[in-house]
């Protein structure tokens, strides 16, 4: 009680003179036709100002973040390019050889919802039709395999992604050729399950699983995940193969759609195969 | 104590009186634009005793402010810079506080401390007061030599005015 005395006794005028100046300059601003406009201009012209330098801070701040994710990606799609050149070059002779090099399109698309519930997932992007997307493309992220197009509007696309139970995409193990079919059984959104992987198949966990390159949807080797654990179920001839997607969905925000330039091509000849048979 | 309150009660209601009916036409300059205004009821705070108590004297300047703020049709401009003025006056009388003290009861006039100190005290605080005055009302620094020259002239025949209320008057208390 004391301390609360002297405490008046010393600041209390200095206090009072504080609010009523306040108490002024409100009525000053609020009263007045010139000093109202001109606080207001004032305000109008700091507040543009701080916004503005705080947009510049805060771009800055997300920037080192955008540039280290961009780096990443950069450094990938590097060794890629490499490794795209080598079977360019490998396949110079075949008949196969065309000028392949240009064979995927890629689109950026934010996803703009993340439905991620335990049976039937899905996830929307906001590019569609308009922008050229299709049906049955794929999708990836910077960080591996995503899903598959299930449906376009005009602005917008829903995803089949890996984990839903009606997903099945083609996958191999890396470097050991082994082929299987990479599915989701639930409910963990981090694991999917590749299956059809034969008995006398030779992985360790830990070997990474990419996109086998077998369909038109991926190019190859897009990464998928590693193998975190295996069973091999008795009786059965095939693998049970659990893998650890690199792709986080619930922290999902940029992908780019994968479009192959010659799947109309491949898909009509598949079809005149299937005729001639 | 109550005749001491109603005397000063008198004075403020006679100050103001002049100021709003004589000194708020007493307005000229030149050029288009007015550099002279004559502010006399800052001295009913100037003219407290010294030993008052600062916040009664800092609530004072506010409340005689905002009703000088009525007349001028300028809400807080007079009484911001009043209760700055009333807020400053302490440390204004601390500053030029003579070396044997001041005696107790006294109220700054040129009667107890004489003309020079007297005009000392009133410059120094018509000047903040005068100075603020003009700051609030052009609210902008854009206009800062403006708001200088205006000062200096309103301050001059402000002064001469106070000086010649203590001379007329030549208040005691």
């Amino acid at each position: 009680m004391r301390s609360i005395n002297e405490f008046f006794a010393r600041f209390g005028t200095l206090m009072l003179f504080i609010l009523l100046e306040v108490v002024c300059l409100v009525m000053i601003v609020q009263l007045n036709d010139n000093q109202k406009s001109i606080y207001e201009h004032t305000l109008l012209v700091l507040n543009g100002e701080f916004q503005s330098r705080y947009n510049q801070v805060a771009s800055y701040v997300s920037l080192r973040e955008k540039v280290r994710q961009l780096q990443e990606e950069n450094a990938r799609l590097r060794a890629q390019k490499v490794q795209r050149v080598d079977i360019i070059w490998n396949q110079k002779d075949s008949v196969w050889n065309q000028d392949s090099s240009e064979i995927y399109h890629y689109y950026p698309a934010d996803i703009i919802s993340n439905n991620l519930q335990v049976r039937n997932n899905n996830l929307i992007i906001n590019k569609g039709t308009q922008q050229g997307i299709q049906e049955a493309w794929g999708v990836m992220s910077d960080q591996g395999v995503v899903g598959i197009i299930q449906y376009c509007s005009a602005k917008y696309c829903s995803i089949l992604p890996l984990v839903n139970l009606e997903s099945s995409v083609s996958a191999s193990i890396r470097s050991r050729n082994y082929f299987g079919n990479l599915g989701w059984v639930g409910p963990d959104v981090r694991k999917a399950r590749l299956s059809a992987v034969p008995k006398h198949a030779e992985f360790t966990v830990g070997d990474t699983i990419v996109t086998s390159g077998y369909s038109t949807i991926f190019p190859k080797d897009l990464p998928i995940g590693v193998i975190s654990d295996f069973t091999l179920p008795s009786g059965s001839n095939f693998y049970e193969i659990e893998v650890e997607l690199f792709v986080d969905f619930g922290n999902l925000e940029q992908v780019y759609v994968v479009e192959h330039t010659e799947q109309d091509a491949i898909q009509i000849t598949q079809k005149e195969e299937e005729r001639d048979e | 104590m109550n005749n001491q309150w109603l005397k000063y009660g008198i004075k403020v209601v006679l100050i103001l009186l002049i100021q709003v009916l004589i000194f708020q036409r007493m307005v000229f300059g030149w050029g288009g634009v007015n550099y002279v205004q004559i502010f006399i009821y800052p001295i009913l705070i100037m003219g407290l005793p010294i030993k008052s108590p600062s916040s009664l004297v800092v609530a004072l300047g506010f409340l005689i402010g905002l009703v000088v703020d009525i007349f001028y049709m300028s809400p807080g401009v007079h009484a911001g810079a009043l209760t700055l003025t009333a807020f400053l006056r302490a440390p204004v009388l601390a500053f030029l506080e003579p070396r044997t003290g001041y005696n107790v009861d006294v109220v700054p006039s040129k009667y107890y401390l004489g003309l020079n100190w007297y005009l000392s005290y009133a410059g120094i605080l018509l000047f903040i007061h005068i100075f603020t005055y003009y700051t609030l009302e052009i609210f902008t620094f854009v206009f800062f030599l403006e708001i200088w020259m205006k000062t200096l002239f309103t301050l001059v025949f402000t002064l001469i005015f106070a000086a010649m209320y203590q001379f007329l008057l030549d208040p005691k208390s």
